[in-house]
Order: C-alpha cells, then sequence, then structure tokens
C-alpha cells in the first residue's frame, strides 16, 4: 500500500513544487500608486485667442493632497506647424496667450516637459459651418399663473404649450463630413420672464428662478430642430451656438463606465498624459421669443 | 481480487447446489435490507411456501442485504447466503436446507454445464424499471479483463467470452451495481441488462453494498466524469436539481461564478466549452442571469463532462465537452410528475406507445413572480436601477414612475422515439428555452395632469420600451442502426438557434391637436444564430481489444448581429457565414490487458478561411494492477465560432457570437497535456491530474467610439476592435471521492493558474479574468431513513479584476466637469476569497403507490459576503469603492412527485 502511495503521490508534489514555485514569483500590486499623470484639458476654439487651458496632474487613490493638483509654471509650447506660440502660466493650472488667434483648418501641437518626459497632443481645428435659421423670432403668447387652458387658447404646458399651433425652429447645416455638432440654445436677457407664469411658481419653489439654457449632446447631424413648446420658455434674445467637435472630444464624452465588470482605461490624444487637446468651431445666431 | 473471489463463490455455491427443472420453475422476488436470516426465511416462508432445515446456531448472527425479482430458487438462494459461510441444498420443489459450508454435503446434481467458449455476446443496458436505455454504462466480465461500455443508445458487445456462464458486472453512475449471470439458454446477441437506482423490482440478480449509487464517476477515462442527474437531489440546489450548477462542483471546473451557469473548465470560458444536447450543440445555458442552467434535470439521462484531452470524436471547442442525452420516455408504462420550488414549477410526462416499441417524453418548466424570484433578480438588476428617462427641461416636473418589470424564464424539452426493430432506433427530440424581461414603462398625459391638470387638447406619451429576451431552440433526428454486433452507426440531422434580443428606446409622441412630435431614441441589438448541422458517428470492434470510431460532421453556422441607435443609426451590422466540415478517426487497442491507447485525428475545413486544420489527438492508460490506473493525455482543438462578452453584461445577457475569419478575429487553437494517476477501491477514489493548456489565437473585444486617422482625415466610427493574444493554463485537480455508504461525497482541491499575453492590453502578461488560484470543494450526501441530507462547500480564492488607481478632472466644452479614472494594471488586484455553504434536507415519502419528497434548502448559510465586482465613484475628491454582493443567505423550499 506504502509502494502504490508513493509511486501516485512522488509525482504529485514534484509538480505541485514545479507550481508553487512558479506561482509564488505572483507580482501583487499594490492599489495605492505612487504614479501622477500630467492631465491636460485644452479646447481650441476657432478665431479666439488661447483664454485658458488647463494643466494638472491625476489625483492617486492615496493621494493626501486632493486639493492642488495642477501645475503652474511650465514651459508650455503650441505650433501650427510654421509659429511657435509660449503659453503663460496664469495660476491654478491655467495657461493663457490672448495675442495669438487660432486658425480654422490647421493643425496644432501642444507640448511641454514634465518629469523629464515631453508631454504632447495634436489636433485639427475644424472648418466652420454656416448655420441657416428657419425663423429669427417667434411669437409666443404668455400662459397666467393658475391658467391650463382646457382647450381654450393659451392653455398648456410648458413655455411652449400655447394654444396657436407653433412650428419648430429649424436650424440647418451642411454635414457631408458626417461629424459630430452639438448646439447650446441660452437666454441671454438680464431679466427673467417666463411664458407660462406656472413655471416661474414651480422654479420659485424649487431652487429660483433660472436664466433658460439648454445643451445637447455631441451627434452626428445636420438639423436641429427647436421645438419651441419644450425648448423656449422665457422672453427674450436666446444665443444659439452650434459647435462642431472633433472626435476626440466625443471619444471623451462617450467615456464612463465605472465598474470593475468593464473598467478600461479613458480615451484620450496626450502622448505621456491625460486629457485631452481639441479643436473647436462655432456658429453663433440669435432669436427673438416675443409676445404677440 | 477480492470481489471476484467472492462472486466466484457464489458461483460454486450455486453450482453445487444444482438446478433441476423443478427447481427453477420456483421463482423469487424479494429485497432485504440488513435483515437477520431468520427473518428472510420466515418471509420466503409465507411468500413462497418454501420449507427451510436448519440448525439455530447455523444462523445466528447472519444479516442479509439482498434484492432480485423473479429469480429461480437456487440462484435466489445463492445471493441470499453470499459470504454467509452457509450453503444449501434443495429437496423437491420448495424444501430447503441449509448447512454451514465446512460441512458440504455431496452433490446430488450435475454442475451448470458450459455449452460455449470464446464466443462474443451483445445487447442492451436499461434502467429496468422505466425501460429508458443507458448510454456509457461499464461491463466487465467478473474474473477476467474483458471490458467494455455502452454506446449512446445503450447498446454494448463482448468478445472473446470465456464461458455461458460467466457473470457479467455492470456499472452506472447513479445505480446499483447489477451481477448477471449468463445462462447457456439465452441469446447472446440480444442481451438485455436491466439496472436500478434502489436495487429493487429488477429482473435480474443485484448484488447489494458493492456500490451504493453515487453521484459521479471520476475513473472513466481521463479528464472525463460520468454525472448522474438522479442522484443530483443529493446535492443542495436553489430549488431546483441543476446539472451545471453541480458540474460546477467538480474539481477542475470554477464553482466561484454565481451570475454564470456556464462553465469556466480548467481555465477556459464558457464558449470555449462544447455543450451537446442529443447531438446538437447549445450557445447559451443561462436562465436568470445565470442563477439557473437552461436544462431541466428532469429531462436529462446521462451526463458526460470531458474536462480536456477530449477525443477526436468532439470538435470545435478549445477546453472542454459535456455532452448530454435525454431521456427517451419510459418504455414500460405511463409516468408522470410535477415540482414546485419558490422559483419555478416543473412537469413532465412520458409514455410508451406500440407495445412499448416507441416512447414519449414531455418535460417543462416555467418560472414565477415569487419573493425568492425577485430575491435574485433584483440582485442581479440592482446596479443597474434606471429612473425614467426624460426631456432635461421637464423631468424634473415628473413624477418618477416605479415599474416593477416582468420577468420570466421557460422551457420545454421533448422526445419520440421508436424501435423499429433491436437494430434500429429513430428519435426526434427538441428543446426551446427563453427568458424574458420587460422592464418597459409609458409616462402619460396623467402623469403630469397631477400636475398642470387636465388639458385635454393635448396629448402626451411616452414609451420607454426595455425589452430583452434570449433563448435557444434546438433539435434533432437521431437514426441509430446496429449492422451487426461488430459495427454501429448513428445518423444525426441537428438544427440549434441562439437568438438574443434587446430594444432600449424611448419613443416621445406629443400630439396637440393635429400636430404630431415625435422622437425615437434608444439602442436595439439583436443577435440570431443558426447551426444546422449533420453527423455520422461509427464504431466499429475490430476485436475485444481494438475499436475503431470513425465519423464525419458537417456544421453550418449563419450568425447575425445588429445594433442599431436611434431607430436608423446602424452601428454594427455583422453577418456571419461558414461551413465546417470535419473526418475523423479514432482508434481504442488494448495492449496485455494493462495498456489502453486511443489514438485519433480530425481533419477540419473550415471555408471561411478556406483551410484544413488537422488536430491529433492521444490517450494513454495504464493498469498498474487493478486498482492503479496511470493516465496521460494530448491533443490539439481549433475553435472557430467565438463569444463576445459586450462591456454592459449586467443587464442581462449582453453576448454574442461571431465567427472567426483567420484575419480581425483569429481561430483560437489550444494544445492540451494531461498526466495523472488513480487510486480505487471499493468505497474509494484517489484521483490527480495535472494539465497544462497551451492556447493560442484567443481575442478579446472591445467597442466603442474611436477616431481614426490624422488631421483633417479624422473620422469618427463605431469601431469594433479585437485584441489578440495567446495564454497558459496550468494546474492540478484531485479528489477524494467517497463511493459507498450512507455518506458519500468528494473533497476536491484544485491549484490553477491561467494567465493572458495581450500585448495590446498589457505589456507584461497578466491573470485572465477567471484566474482562480485555489479551490476547494467539500460535496457530502448522508441518507438517514427517509431523508437525505447534503451538503456543499466552496472555497475559492479571489478572481484578479482591474481597479482605478487614480483619478482626474476635466471641463468639458458644455461647462461641466467630468471625472475620469487612471486604471491599474490589467487586472492587477484580487477580490477577497469567494466561499459559502450550502445545505439542504429532503424527506421522501409514499404517497399511495406513487413518490413524493419534500426538502428545504438554505444557499450561503452563514450569509457570505461574497463580491460580484467592484463600482467605483468620485465624490468631493476622493474614490468611493462600493462592493456589489452575490447572493446572501438564500432559503427555498420545494416538492416533488412522481407517479412511479
Amino acid at each position: 500500500m506504502k509502494s502504490i502511495l508513493t509511486i501516485i503521490v512522488q509525482p504529485i508534489w514534484v509538480f505541485a513544487f514545479l507550481f508553487f514555485s512558479n506561482v509564488a514569483c505572483e507580482k501583487n500590486e499594490n492599489l495605492s500608486s505612487s504614479q501622477k499623470s500630467p492631465v491636460l484639458a485644452a479646447y481650441l476654439f476657432a478665431d479666439q485667442g488661447i483664454d485658458s487651458i488647463y494643466i494638472g496632474r491625476s489625483i492617486a487613490y492615496d493621494d493626501a493632497d486632493s486639493v492642488n493638483h495642477y501645475l503652474d509654471n511650465l514651459e508650455v509650447l503650441l505650433s501650427d506647424g510654421e509659429n511657435e506660440y509660449q503659453l503663460n502660466s496664469i495660476g491654478e493650472g491655467y495657461y493663457q496667450n490672448l495675442d495669438l488667434t487660432i486658425q480654422s483648418e490647421r493643425d496644432y501641437k501642444l507640448s511641454f516637459y514634465y518629469n523629464g518626459e515631453v508631454v504632447s497632443a495634436e489636433t485639427y481645428i475644424p472648418a466652420k459651418k454656416e448655420v441657416g435659421i428657419s425663423a429669427e423670432e417667434i411669437e409666443l403668447e404668455k400662459i397666467e399663473a393658475g391658467f391650463f387652458g382646457g382647450g381654450g387658447p393659451g392653455g398648456g404646458f410648458g413655455g411652449g404649450f400655447n394654444g396657436d399651433e407653433t412650428d419648430p425652429i429649424e436650424l440647418t447645416w451642411d454635414n457631408s463630413e458626417a461629424d459630430h455638432y452639438y448646439v447650446v440654445i441660452k437666454n441671454i436677457e438680464e431679466e427673467i420672464e417666463y411664458i407660462n407664469e406656472n413655471i416661474a411658481l414651480f422654479d420659485d419653489e424649487n431652487g429660483g428662478r433660472r436664466r433658460f439654457s439648454f445643451i445637447t449632446e455631441p451627434e452626428i447631424m445636420d438639423v436641429y430642430r427647436i421645438d419651441p413648446r419644450i425648448e423656449l420658455t422665457q422672453y427674450g434674445t436666446y444665443e444659439i451656438i452650434v459647435y462642431r467637435v472633433n472626435p476626440e472630444y466625443v471619444t471623451l464624452y462617450e467615456n464612463s463606465s465605472n465598474s470593475t465588470l468593464y473598467l478600461e482605461k479613458p480615451a484620450t490624444n496626450v502622448v505621456n498624459g491625460l486629457g485631452i487637446l481639441t479643436g473647436v468651431n462655432s456658429d453663433t445666431l440669435y432669436l427673438e421669443v416675443v409676445e404677440p | 481480487m477480492k470481489d471476484f473471489l467472492l462472486l466466484w463463490g457464489i458461483i460454486l455455491v450455486f453450482s453445487s447446489s444444482g438446478l433441476t427443472q423443478n427447481e427453477s420453475d420456483v421463482k423469487i422476488s424479494a429485497s432485504y435490507n440488513k435483515v437477520s436470516l431468520d427473518l428472510v426465511m420466515l418471509n420466503l416462508e409465507i411468500n413462497h411456501q418454501l420449507e427451510f432445515e436448519y440448525e439455530e446456531s447455523d444462523i445466528k448472527d447472519v444479516i442479509i442485504t439482498a434484492s432480485f425479482k423473479k429469480q429461480p430458487l437456487p440462484l435466489a438462494l445463492a445471493i441470499l447466503l453470499n459470504g454467509s459461510g452457509l450453503g444449501y441444498e434443495i429437496e423437491g420443489k420448495r424444501k430447503v436446507t441449509l448447512f454451514p459450508e465446512s460441512e458440504r454435503k455431496p452433490k446430488r446434481s450435475a454442475p451448470l454445464t458450459v455449452n460455449r467458449r470464446d464466443f462474443g455476446i451483445s445487447g442492451v443496458i436499461k434502467d429496468g424499471q422505466t425501460g429508458e436505455t443507458l448510454p456509457f454504462a461499464n461491463v466487465l466480465v467478473l474474473g477476467t479483463s474483458i471490458a467494455g461500455s455502452s454506446n449512446v443508445d445503450g447498446f454494448f458487445s463482448l468478445f472473446n467470452i470465456p464461458s455461458d456462464t460467466v457473470l457479467l458486472q455492470v456499472s452506472y453512475v447513479g445505480y446499483q451495481n447489477l451481477i448477471f449471470q449468463l445462462m447457456p439458454d439465452m441469446d447472446m446477441e440480444a442481451l438485455e441488462l436491466d439496472m436500478s437506482v434502489d436495487g429493487v423490482n429488477l429482473s435480474q440478480v443485484v448484488i447489494s453494498a458493492t456500490k451504493e449509487g453515487q453521484m459521479l464517476n471520476a475513473s472513466t477515462g481521463i479528464g472525463r466524469i460520468s454525472i448522474s442527474p438522479i442522484a443530483l437531489a443529493q446535492i443542495p440546489s436553489y430549488g431546483e436539481k441543476d446539472v451545471f450548477r453541480s458540474l460546477q462542483l467538480l474539481p477542475g471546473i470554477s464553482g466561484s461564478n454565481e451570475s454564470s451557469s456556464g462553465l469556466y473548465v480548467r481555465g477556459g470560458t464558457p464558449d470555449q466549452n462544447l455543450v451537446l444536447f442529443d447531438g446538437f450543440t447549445v450557445y447559451h445555458v443561462d436562465h436568470l442571469f445565470g442563477f439557473f442552467s437552461a436544462f431541466n434535470a428532469n429531462a436529462i439521462k446521462d451526463v458526460q463532462l470531458y474536462k480536456g484531452g477530449f477525443e477526436s470524436k468532439f470538435g470545435g471547442r478549445i477546453s472542454s465537452v459535456v455532452d448530454m442525452t435525454g431521456k427517451d420516455g419510459n418504455t414500460e408504462e405511463l409516468n408522470m410528475g410535477f415540482g414546485i420550488s419558490m422559483l419555478s414549477f416543473n412537469g413532465f410526462v412520458e409514455s410508451p406507445f406500440l407495445n412499448g416499441k416507441g416512447s414519449v417524453l414531455i418535460a417543462g418548466r416555467r418560472s414565477f413572480q415569487s419573493g425568492f424570484y425577485s430575491n435574485i433578480f433584483d440582485s442581479y438588476t440592482e446596479a443597474n436601477e434606471t429612473s425614467t428617462e426624460v426631456n432635461q427641461n421637464l423631468g424634473r416636473r415628473f413624477a418618477q414612475q416605479e415599474v416593477q418589470p416582468t420577468t420570466y424564464f421557460y422551457d420545454l424539452n421533448a422526445k419520440i422515439s421508436y424501435r423499429f426493430s433491436d437494430d434500429d432506433i429513430l428519435s426526434l427530440s427538441f428543446y426551446n428555452g427563453e427568458d424574458n424581461l420587460d422592464n418597459s414603462r409609458n409616462v402619460d398625459q396623467n402623469s403630469f395632469n397631477r400636475f398642470f391638470g387636465d388639458n385635454s387638447a393635448l396629448t402626451f406619451n411616452q414609451e420607454n420600451t426595455d425589452l430583452t429576451n434570449w433563448g435557444n431552440y434546438g433539435s434533432s433526428l437521431k437514426y441509430s442502426h446496429r449492422w451487426n454486433n461488430k459495427m454501429y452507426s448513428n445518423a444525426n440531422i441537428s438544427y440549434s438557434n441562439y437568438f438574443s434580443q434587446r430594444d432600449q428606446s424611448d419613443v416621445t409622441n406629443i400630439v396637440r391637436n393635429d400636430s404630431l412630435f415625435a422622437n425615437n431614441r434608444g439602442t436595439y441589438e439583436n443577435n440570431d444564430l443558426r447551426d444546422v448541422s449533420f453527423k455520422l458517428d461509427n464504431e466499429y470492434k475490430i476485436s475485444q481489444n481494438n475499436q475503431l470510431d470513425f465519423g464525419w460532421q458537417t456544421v453550418y453556422n449563419n450568425i447575425e448581429y445588429i445594433f442599431t441607435q436611434n431607430d436608423t443609426n446602424t452601428i454594427i451590422d455583422r453577418q456571419d457565414k461558414g461551413v465546417t466540415n470535419s473526418l475523423y478517426l479514432n482508434d481504442r487497442h488494448v495492449f496485455n490487458d494493462k495498456f489502453i491507447t486511443k489514438a485519433g485525428l480530425r481533419a477540419s475545413h473550415y471555408s471561411v478561411s478556406n483551410k484544413l486544420y488537422i488536430e491529433p489527438r492521444l490517450h494513454m492508460t495504464y493498469l498498474l494492477d487493478e486498482s492503479i490506473k496511470l493516465k496521460a493525455a494530448t491533443g490539439q482543438y481549433y475553435q472557430f465560432a467565438n463569444r463576445i462578452i459586450r462591456e454592459d453584461i449586467q443587464q442581462g445577457s449582453r453576448d454574442f457570437w461571431i465567427l472567426a475569419d483567420d484575419e480581425t478575429v483569429p481561430i483560437s487553437s489550444a494544445w492540451h497535456y494531461i498526466i495523472g494517476a488513480s487510486y480505487e477501491v471499493k468505497d474509494w477514489l484517489f484521483d490527480v491530474e495535472g494539465y497544462v493548456k497551451d492556447l493560442s489565437g484567443l481575442s478579446e473585444y472591445s467597442s466603442r467610439y474611436a477616431f481614426s486617422g490624422t488631421g483633417r482625415d479624422r473620422v469618427l466610427e463605431y469601431e469594433e476592435s479585437f485584441y489578440t493574444g495567446d495564454g497558459m493554463v496550468k494546474g492540478i485537480d484531485f479528489l477524494i471521492q467517497r463511493k459507498t455508504g450512507k455518506l458519500t461525497g468528494w473533497l476536491s482541491y484544485t491549484l490553477g493558474e491561467v494567465k493572458y499575453d495581450f500585448p495590446e492590453l498589457s505589456a507584461e502578461p497578466f491573470y485572465a479574468n477567471q484566474d482562480v488560484r485555489h479551490e476547494l470543494k467539500l460535496v457530502g450526501s448522508y441518507q438517514y431513513k427517509s431523508f437525505d441530507f447534503g451538503m456543499t462547500f466552496i472555497y475559492a480564492s479571489g478572481r484578479p479584476y482591474s481597479a482605478p488607481t487614480g483619478f482626474y478632472e476635466i471641463e468639458l466644452l458644455d461647462g461641466s466637469t467630468s471625472d475620469y479614472f487612471e486604471i491599474s494594471d490589467k487586472n492587477g488586484l484580487r477580490f477577497d476569497p469567494y466561499h459559502r455553504l450550502d445545505l439542504s434536507a429532503t424527506y421522501n415519502f409514499k404517497l399511495g403507490t406513487s413518490k413524493a419528497n419534500i426538502g428545504l434548502s438554505m444557499f450561503n448559510v452563514y450569509n457570505r459576503n461574497n463580491t460580484w465586482y467592484n463600482e467605483y465613484d468620485i465624490i468631493e475628491g476622493e474614490i468611493l469603492e462600493t462592493k456589489v454582493s452575490l447572493l446572501g443567505l438564500t432559503p427555498s423550499l420545494f416538492f416533488n412527485w412522481t407517479l412511479r
């Protein structure tokens, strides 16, 4: 019996020893990390100077210093292939150069040294697209507080659910390149005047009155319809900006998962760093909402 | 050897007692479990009008355990007195004299005469009660090395039988061992060996207590384990017997993946596991987020698991094979049953027709909404609770709607079989199982009328659709023909369909007077896999020591996967079609009764790559003596269809199948190397197998918006990326099994390691998601009177995962700030170890002549908080880690009834 067991057991121990000696070399990474990567957040708007781009560093899991994570006084250079511009540190991680003007349809490269490495990113400033608007003024009837319509004129829901039928305001542009756009609609009046007083009362009870502002997500589109019944809740002048953005921005925008089932490294176009450098172009329009 | 001597003793006793025509007229049926011999004789005197003569002192303390049906008196006596030291003599028809064997009296009649020597036998092995044929049962001619096993239809044949009076020993997992006496007047080409689960009601002889019905048999081959679906009831379950969950308790198969019924066999993934049911391939085995498997244990007759190194008959997967045979249905009498648990109800009906030549079986299950069901459902979905998604401006004005999702699963098995003759069987098997989850909700006029009052001029309706359903259809038509006792053929045409759909969309309709404003947003996914196969499997027994298996298989796959967004934007539209034609050959040869080799070759042509793939396979077993077996196996394996896990998997079935194209998606391949040894005695089995698997052509999938090109040529695409890599699996499986007695079960331990090398994902090789270093499992079953008690304990070291090592903030163009994580090395961290204890108790009783049981099962008895995955949030400059746990303590009640 003893010899039988020896025959079986001996090779097993040899095998197990070899196995364990291999397994014992496992690397065991600690959750804490002293790694602090540079982070760039830089949007280059066509036809504008550089008002503020941000350079900071990532915050480690066990980082005691959770506030002071910006990087000042770096030598930051922006190049368009012909000229090189220095960006000036203005504190708290922000850099500026209002003397230069970002040109459409050009490539730009930003670079700086950090921890002995060149951190760099490149982007392209997309061309401006002219946006057309179907109407520059729209009349919407006021809805008094406590009045819900019930079939009569002026009844309804929200600023736009007036008695009359109201066609949407259409914004159109050419997007034969299938690029991504997003739209910002904001009321720029100093005095807020609600179309529907019911909503004014509701806002009074829920955090106060605010100027209307609406932002869409970046999407491939060539038309945006503003539904007056939903998206225009206040009288006055609205500023409508249609932004054309680059793919690197969309990938950053789409990134949001946070469980270990599918944790992936976030998208970045920064070499030796994190974050984004991207070009943006836009067209601005105005719309008046008036009481008939 | 000891067993053999005992049995030879029976023959001697039997022979010495003689057999006359008169004596054989009396047929005895009886069953005794530890009954004293005097009571046995009393019972026989009453029931069979026998008359016994003996000395009191001779029979004192003789205890009998035996069971048989309609046996000739001499044989019955031989069995009864086996090992008692007593002999017998029969006078006339019914008078029996017992005496100590030491005082053997002179023979009064001629011994059993041998008429034939060195001949062949063949026949079928069946369940004596239901008439179900038993596949892969082992048959041994006692006292010799002549052995074989039954094929998928229960047929067996043996050659070079030394005489027509030998004893055959038949063993089959979950059944009592059968000792069958060959008689000279039997039809040696049409033997029928009837086995029994509990040893009673048999038409043949059972020597009881040689082996109790056990749950698994791990000693049939290399990396191969047979499972008894009948005995699974003794293992604690989640209220239902579950074949796949039980397989996860075996060594080498991960038992810590609660969220998947799929099998992680020796470091492989579930899609690398070939799952066959009555010959058709099943592509998805999960019910209810993987908590239950898609197979109804009531419809399964036999399960063979090949953990690696499998023969050339199987192909198309690189890890393992689960080959299930469905029940044919009772060929003896009508039977039916039903069961109810806190999760589902199930029922089956089986019946013979045309005098038992045909049989039919229908079995089904359906879940119902219960607290138990909701408990499981919630634990799998609470991480994904969504609120009603509404327009940013209006959202705060709507009351949030709480919607109770409707969800259910069902499955249905049906099989009809017909035996045209002893040599021809036709059977049609059908399977359908499906999961449905409806989390849809409507926000209608009433929602905002509560706030704004009635406005009949305006109609508002927002429909949120959130439908998920997945399931399988499978069917096979099988024709089996026995040409002679050497050649057997099996033709199988099968169809398998796996479908998975997910529709998540919001349709907003605002109608004011006759003007309609409609908006449709959301995603729609549809994966539809079709598999049409033809197989021809042949066995040719050249001699007792040489068997040739050969065949041909054709598999046609047609896989569609569509992923659309907002009604019109098609993001992924894959259409994969491919045909795999395979030929295989396998030769089993026994040298000197000790050395068994199985050498095989499989050649496959895959139409997509238009290449030929050759897979050599080799098995070797050396029998050191009767109880010690040394074994080794190697082989190459290719896989052409892969399952892709999409990122948001916790929302139900988030995976889809694709075909490899040998360009972006490589054809996976593996080499298996296995060595092992087993030591088996009457009550115990010790088994150890070490294995190495060398994997190549693995793919990991990623799909996200990504841009390509530079400068003005940059394009944003929904990009599917397949990262390609290799892997190495190493491990040792240990098994100690107690096979007999009131307490049976096993202790298994696996030491394993799975390393992947994907250069694009990580500069260094990393541990795969399924890498578990140590896994210990203890499974026990104890019978006490009418009670069965079951216990399972699992300990597994933690799985690896990736986690944030830090974070950073970026201000987006809309002025908001978004947080991003810096990620650790791929799978650089490990969860806490997984462990849990399950207990169950079942009370078996009779309701009239029918059988029933009622029981309680406790899952995760000490309420261990096992981590499923972690979630991370960045709140006020700190990373908050939330552990999402698997199921806690979950008790469940069940009741089952069967007519017979």
